[in-house]
């Protein structure tokens, strides 16, 4: 006998998904514009995803125009490896000017010097483009307090945990429109059915719940739901986290403590290894120690490689107004390091690096920028970390939360302006039932693989070395093979007992969809840029992939079908050198050796 | 991770189960050796918690203890000296 869900069920003109920065921009405008809004979270407003921690924000000091332009282009092109839309980073620039004045309207807490005055100042790795600090986490609350004085028109649902997308034809990839969503809340597991005439992904990044970023409820549910729904996906081979901010307790290896602020540790601190050698000039000899998150954790695994590790970060010459200037900037930081009894005086730090699949700059669901960060699924936008950013940094700067602010003030616009001219969302109940049976299924099971022991298994193939540091194309596909069937064998007998391991069980499934697709874009991609190192093309290769990889569905199957799209270049003010540019990243010997006799 | 709640501190308002991003803590309903039940707050999935200290943060009674020092997943952390020069090279 089926079971028969009670569903709650709501209908809006404007269903928001997930609120960071770009979430709470889209509900703001679309609710300015007019239009019936709804906006559900996971977790809870301002306690979700990377606007905990973000503490800077791209802002330009006033309107960009005429030369000054070309500059705040053209170092965006440099450290984004040249892979990056010319035309989409003008209108960053552009528009970022004015979202943050509206942001400074709102009330936000940037930093303001001793005068009063807003605190711009330039970010790593750049030479004009400057940015505001403030914490996010106060941001969002403002957010949330500007979002709760608007009763009418605007309802916000926070605890659920949206499954899946609903569609016209109630096919999934769909050839008709997004209508809506189905979700449970996480607490009681009581299904929701959202009616929607328009649908805003803003779900953030994607980690293997490493417990490192604070993000490990961002497993890449968005990525996920869009793909099944047919939404085209770009950039996903550029899915690599690289990190390197984990320190040991002394004398307790296995404790341990992940840092923020570490632009500012690389400012005052040495890099050196075992040997009291600083190495980092022989892996990135224009940047140094001041490189991004990706070569920095390179280095440091080289160095372990070629043993001549563990690698330590120095700060015993680092003046007490150095440390005191840490320390107020990232307060935890200061903290560990008391508990931990380090004093940076006296003490090396043992340097902890990690590379597996997730977020670092861009990759996602592709928009179009010209259609308001619409998707290719009608009725669906994407903005901030879930949607493809066509400007990939490498971890040297992210103006990630700008691009999410600028993208959720359009896509919310858009969504408004069209909502009066969509019909009435009709959801089709079979569908929904598919969507809840899914989920719930894992509570009917006997055999008892737990969804802890699933995280465990994609966290062991995706950060497995010879894959996360060497790639060739086959230990890519190994890799996807691997991911796809742990995602048909455990998850078919994973068993939970309560709603909180439903919850993970459902983020392992849309984890390993969006972690397989990074691979088929992997190993499409044959040349090395950015996040992407692969020792079988240890090469950036500016005469043949200046172009995006494009992943989409076509049919019931899940494999993508894969497509190239070429930069337009040509019509870009920043000239882009042609040829092919090595890749510095030393293999070991032994390494080589081991490959050449297989 | 998140090490303790204090119940003689915790007055069971529930902001710390509302701003937990992953889900790690619950109401639960504990009663006194006077016999009165009161709810508190509990930590009902420890190996969930990502350290990001926001329970602590909304905690109006600062009635919960955070550490730094994390048990981190070890298949991700393995990029050790000894890993690399060992297991990996074995591996490959």
């Amino acid at each position: 006998m089926p079971i028969v869900y009670q569903s709650r069920e709501y209908t809006t003109d404007v269903l928001v998904i997930g609120c960071g920065m770009g979430g709470a921009r889209a509900t703001l405008r679309a609710h300015e514009l007019g239009a019936d809004v709804i906006l559900v979270e996971k977790a809870a407003i301002g306690r979700a995803g990377p606007m905990t921690y973000v503490h800077t924000q791209y802002a330009p000091p006033r309107l960009i125009e005429g030369s000054e332009l070309y500059d705040w282009i053209e170092e965006m092109v440099l450290s984004s490896n040249y892979i990056v839309d010319q035309d989409a980073v003008k209108m960053l620039v552009h528009d970022a000017y004015y979202r943050m004045q509206e942001l400074i309207d709102l009330g936000l807490p940037f930093a303001r010097n001793a005068d009063g005055n807003l605190e711009y100042f330039v970010l790593r790795g750049h030479k004009v483009g400057t940015c505001l600090a403030a914490d996010g986490r106060a941001c969002m609350d403002r957010l949330h307090h500007v979002m709760r004085q608007k009763p009418d028109r605007l309802r916000i649902v926070e605890k659920v945990q949206v499954l899946d997308l609903l569609t016209s034809d109630a096919a999934l990839p769909t050839n008709g429109r997004v209508v809506g969503a189905v979700g449970v809340n996480t607490q009681t597991g009581a299904p929701c059915v959202f009616k929607a005439k328009q649908v805003i992904f803003n779900t953030g990044p994607i980690y293997p719940k490493m417990h490192y970023c604070f993000a490990d409820h961002c497993t890449g549910e968005g990525h996920a739901m869009a793909y099944r729904a047919g939404a085209r996906m770009t950039g996903m081979e550029f899915l690599t986290f690289c990190g390197w901010g984990i320190f040991n307790k002394p004398g307790e290896r296995e404790k341990k403590f992940a840092t923020g602020g570490q632009a500012k540790l690389q400012k005052i601190g040495h890099f050196i290894n075992a040997r009291g050698e600083r190495f980092m000039d022989k892996y990135d000899p224009v940047w140094g120690e001041q490189t991004g998150l990706v070569p920095m954790a390179r280095g440091i695994i080289s160095e372990n490689l070629e043993g001549r590790g563990p690698c330590y970060l120095d700060m015993r010459q680092a003046t007490d107004e150095q440390l005191a200037h840490l320390y107020a900037a990232v307060p935890s930081t200061g903290r560990s390091f008391k508990e931990f009894g380090l004093d940076p005086h006296r003490d090396l730090l043992e340097l902890n690096p990690v590379v597996t699949i997730g977020s670092q700059s861009s990759g996602g669901i592709e928009v179009d920028l010209e259609h308001h960060e619409s998707t290719t699924v009608k009725g669906l936008y994407a903005v901030g970390y879930c949607s493809h950013n066509p400007h990939m940094m490498s971890g040297i700067s992210v103006p990630i939360t700008t691009w999410s602010n600028i993208g959720g003030y359009r896509a919310g616009e858009a969504a408004a302006r069209q909502a009066p001219e969509l019909p009435s969302p009709v959801v089709d109940s079979g569908q929904v039932r598919a969507a809840l049976d899914a989920f719930f299924s894992p509570t009917r099971r006997v055999r008892q693989v737990r969804p802890g022991q699933v995280w465990a298994q994609i966290q062991a193939l995706t950060a497995d070395p010879p894959f996360a540091l060497f790639k060739t194309e086959k230990r890519i596909l190994e890799t996807r093979d691997k991911l796809l069937a742990l995602g048909q064998e455990m998850l078919a007998q994973v068993y939970a007992p309560d709603i909180h391991e439903l919850v993970k069980v459902n983020e392992a499934k849309c984890y390993i969809q969006t972690a397989a697709l990074a691979c088929e874009a992997m190993a499409a991609r044959r040349e090395s840029r950015g996040e992407l190192f692969r020792i079988d093309y240890p090469y950036m290769d500016n005469d043949n992939w200046l172009k995006w990889v494009l992943l989409q569905r076509t049919g019931a199957q899940m494999t993508p079908a894969v497509t190239f799209r070429d930069l337009p270049v040509a019509d870009w003010p920043v000239k882009i050198a042609r040829g092919k540019i090595p890749v510095a990243y030393p293999v070991p010997d032994r390494f080589k050796e081991r490959e050449a006799a297989a | 991770m998140i090490e303790r709640i204090d119940l003689e501190l915790c007055d069971g308002c529930n902001l710390c189960v509302e701003s937990c991003p992953t889900d790690v803590l619950k109401m639960m309903e504990v009663g006194n050796s006077w016999g009165e039940q009161t709810w508190k707050a509990t930590i009902a999935y420890p190996n969930d918690c990502h350290n990001c200290r926001l329970c602590a943060i909304d905690c109006h009674v600062d009635a919960i203890t955070v550490t730094h020092g994390i048990t981190l997943p070890q298949p991700l952390f393995a990029y050790t000296k000894e890993v690399l020069n060992e297991d990996v090279t074995a591996k490959v």
